[in-house]
């Protein structure tokens, strides 16, 4: 097995869904599902050398437990060429529910280069007047403090300037592209419960239960869709 | 409130999502009969279990049966359903089980009772199989504790006793065909169970009781019941519509996930403490061929990274070579590992391990179960000295530096030398390493030594013996813990508290009923989690109950005594296991069923390898 050299020029990127109670595979087990996937489909993946050979996959952005996201996007590496629309297919007929797989291309630049993350919230019942005026004072806020749980310990800062955008959509529908970056990341459950919490204080009782969804991701310029 | 709406309020919510892979879906309405297949521990435990893979399989051959997993849901999420009048459900459908025509328990080991009941709380059906109505579900038990099914009798209307591939099928499609008759009654229903080979159904039969407390009787209560129930055997072990070959695979991590096929059963040794050795038999193995095409499948249908064989001893099949000649040209190739489990120290072999990927973990493990010579031949555990070095020298050749080992203590006969002997058999392993030329020289030597305790357990030649009483067994365990004088050899042992209430229900009767009733009222559960057992409360069950439980676990049973489980007839005979239980007080041990038959009785319920190989 160690000895054969692999030939690896071929790097892929998979954009996929999760969605319904897949929302609940953990990004550890994501990695084992895609592992198990890619066999069942008996993908030429190439394997890292050494003693306990396994096929290198890079995802984006971990994703919180139980929340959905129709962009996420992973890469990985075969010793073939794939035709990506035969792969596809081949690809969603041994998914799981809830595991969509959307398109797959070669992987152009690096999944590191995502800057920012967009997420689309729908309320249950529209939040009202009075709630769309504090959602839309929200960002005129000169600081958002939010404590942050990090390796040591809880700690206080401002996620106010990782906060790109919060724009209305429709009566219902909201959206908010929050940065990503591996210096600069901003949990779309932090962003959410500080949001909320403004919210209740402005209006004087809480928002609408909502569904918060990734929905797509985009480069440094905050304006270039990263696909 | 909806199910789903708890999910972001419990720790591991992949144990209640269901959706897995390969999992089987069913139109509701297209369906006859609803089976629960129940696993009393939790998601991890029970999705790692091989007999809840096969069982499932064969039940959903059928298109108009669907039947569905249910696992004990761990206690934060059952006090989330509690609080919020979410019943227990199926985790294909989300139905609530009440609802459905059988609900299933596998009974995989004593201390899993507690959820037994637990779960049928949770579910909304009444405990008591007295108490239920023509609306409620019917109770069905199986698995290795329903060999001696009597502590768990007021609770269950049918216990299968043996193999299920062939009879829950029949079982369900009995009560199928009745209902759509329109002559179901739960009372008719049971009357014809009685009468299917391999099912037991308590209310039809009636215990009673001596003034000591032992058996006076046990007989059926009317005419075509029999009184002796027989356990099933499959037809054919190598038919390959048993094996399951588009298992579930759970999304979280769990104990087993792998690709595991089943290559015999039954066991050529007969070690005198082991039910598993004895009720599995008569011996039959499944040949290469339909292995190798199982396993081969199996991978195609999953993408998993390992391959296992399952058995009670993997290098006393026959076909070894064959076999992993077999799976290694194709796994080697897609980067599967095979790994063998439960192989034996006396027939350890380097091929063997140049095979497997035993070669890639650091450690091996080995069972000598008794730290002497004596005490091994009375046990008939024929594992010789020699033997373990032979196979401890091959792994430190191979640079391993460390080597587990299980031993018992509270074995019949046992003594404190034997005691001392499992010491010494350690110190010698730790020797063995430094006098290998080839050791590793990077690490030093590790030995584990983990002890059981020995629990009694019907259909064994041992079944009679009282256990050791706990202080006993506590005294034992600090003995070795003194008399281990090396610091590279770790020291475990089991808890003899646990041992002990795994005695009292493994050779219980009937009237152990109201005890577990009352464990339940205490809201005691998964007694298998150190942190949820509570020995002190379970003996506060047995006292307000004025049940002894010394009784069933510390009492040397009489050979004459009727047994609460002699009128199941598993293959081995009575005789047989007295003869052994003999030999084993001479300290004679018996010749394995490959060097010749030894006359076990278990050939009556089909040809045994043992007569194969002799002809």
């Amino acid at each position: 097995m160690q000895e054969e050299k692999q030939v690896t020029d071929y790097r892929y990127r998979l954009h996929f869904e999760k969605t319904g109670t897949f929302a609940y595979v953990s990004h550890l087990d994501l990695v084992r599902t895609f592992t198990r996937l890619f066999m069942r489909a008996e993908l030429p993946l190439y394997f890292s050398e050494g003693f306990n050979p396994h096929p290198k996959m890079v995802f984006s952005v971990p994703l919180p437990l139980g929340m959905e996201s129709t962009a996420e996007l992973l890469d990985f590496r075969t010793v073939e060429k794939l035709d990506p629309v035969s792969v596809t297919e081949r690809l969603c007929a041994v998914s799981p529910i809830g595991l969509e797989i959307r398109s797959l291309a070669p992987a152009e630049g690096k999944l590191s280069e995502i800057a920012f993350a967009e997420y689309t919230v729908t309320y249950a019942v529209p939040p009202g007047k009075a709630g769309e005026a504090a959602f839309s004072a929200f960002l005129t806020q000169e600081r958002i403090l939010a404590e942050k749980k990090g390796k040591d310990g809880v700690k206080t800062v401002d996620i106010r300037p990782m906060i790109e955008r919060w724009e209305r959509l429709s009566d219902t529908t909201f959206r908010a592209l929050l940065s990503v970056s591996s210096d600069r990341f901003l949990s779309p459950d932090l962003f959410r419960s500080r949001l909320h919490a403004y919210f209740e204080e402005r209006v004087g009782g809480p928002a609408p239960t909502c569904r918060m969804v990734r929905t797509a991701f985009y480069r440094s310029d905050a304006v270039t869709l990263f696909s | 409130m909806e199910l789903s709406e708890l999910f972001p309020l419990v720790q591991k919510p992949g144990r209640y999502t269901g959706g897995e892979y390969n999992i089987c879906m069913k139109d509701k309405s297209a369906v006859n009969l609803r089976f629960a297949f129940c696993f009393p521990d939790s998601y991890e435990i029970g999705m790692s279990n091989l007999g809840l893979q096969v069982l499932y399989h064969c039940l959903n051959l059928a298109p108009d049966v669907w039947c569905e997993r249910v696992f004990a849901p761990w206690p934060d999420m059952e006090d989330r359903m509690r609080e919020n009048g979410v019943p227990l459900f199926a985790w294909e459908s989300r139905d609530p089980i009440r609802t459905f025509d059988i609900v299933a328990f596998t009974l995989q080991y004593e201390l899993c009772y507690s959820n037994v009941l637990n779960m049928l709380d949770l579910a909304g059906i009444p405990l008591l199989r007295e108490e239920r109505g023509e609306e409620d579900p019917i109770i069905l038990g199986g698995g290795p504790c329903s060999y001696n099914p009597e502590p768990l009798a007021d609770f269950f209307d049918v216990f299968s006793i043996g193999e299920g591939e062939e009879a829950l099928p029949e079982l369900a499609d009995l009560l199928k065909r009745m209902k759509q008759e329109g002559r179901y009654t739960r009372a008719a229903f049971l009357r014809e169970a009685a009468r299917l080979e391999g099912f037991y159904v308590p209310s039809l039969y009636r215990a009673e009781y001596r003034e000591d407390g032992t058996l006076a009787s046990f007989s059926p209560t009317e005419e075509g019941v029999p009184a002796v129930v027989r356990k099933r055997v499959i037809s054919d072990f190598n038919d390959p519509k048993y094996i399951p070959t588009k298992p579930f695979m759970p999304f979280i991590d769990t104990v087993q996930d792998r690709v595991t096929v089943e290559i015999s059963r039954g066991c050529i040794r007969g070690c005198r403490f082991c039910q598993a050795g004895h009720v599995t038999r008569p011996l039959r193995e499944r040949t290469p061929e339909v292995v190798d095409a199982a396993a081969r499948e199996t991978y195609r249908q999953t993408g998993y990274e390992e391959v296992s064989l399952c058995c009670l001893s993997v290098s006393d099949y026959c076909g070894i070579d064959e076999l992993t000649d077999r799976l290694l040209a194709w796994t080697g190739e897609k980067k599967v590992n095979l790994s063998l489990p439960s192989m034996r120290a006396d027939s350890f072999t380097k091929e063997l391990m140049d095979r497997t990927s035993a070669v890639r973990s650091s450690g091996l493990t080995f069972a000598p179960e008794a730290g002497t010579q004596r005490l091994r031949d009375a046990i008939n555990k024929r594992l010789t000295e020699e033997d373990l070095f032979h196979a401890v020298d091959l792994a430190f050749d191979y640079g391993k530096t460390s080597v587990k080992l299980y031993f018992m203590n509270g074995l019949p006969t046992e003594t404190d030398d034997d005691i001392r002997g499992i010491a010494d058999l350690g110190k010698k392993v730790i020797d063995r390493f430094y006098q290998n030329p080839n050791r590793n020289r990077k690490k030093p030597p590790s030995v584990t030594v983990s002890v059981a305790c020995f629990v009694p357990k019907p259909f064994t030649p041992f079944q009679w013996e009282g256990q050791n009483s706990r202080e006993e067994l506590e005294r034992k365990q600090q003995l070795l813990r003194e008399s281990i004088t090396s610091r590279k050899i770790r020291y475990h042992y089991h808890s003899a508290d646990v041992s002990y209430l795994e005695a009292v229900f493994a050779r219980g009767n009937r009237k152990l009923g109201k005890v577990l009733l009352r464990a339940r009222k205490k809201g005691l559960r998964f007694d298998a989690w150190d942190e949820y057992f509570r020995f002190d409360e379970w003996m506060a069950c047995f006292a307000e109950e004025g049940v002894d439980p010394d009784f069933f676990a510390l009492r040397e049973m009489g050979e004459e005594e009727l047994l609460p489980w002699d009128f199941i007839d598993c293959g081995v005979t009575k005789a047989h296991l007295l003869r052994e239980r003999r030999r084993a007080y001479e300290g004679s041990p018996t010749r394995n069923c490959k060097e010749g038959c030894s006359g076990c009785g278990a050939d009556r319920f089909g040809e045994c390898l043992c007569k194969k190989k002799n002809k």
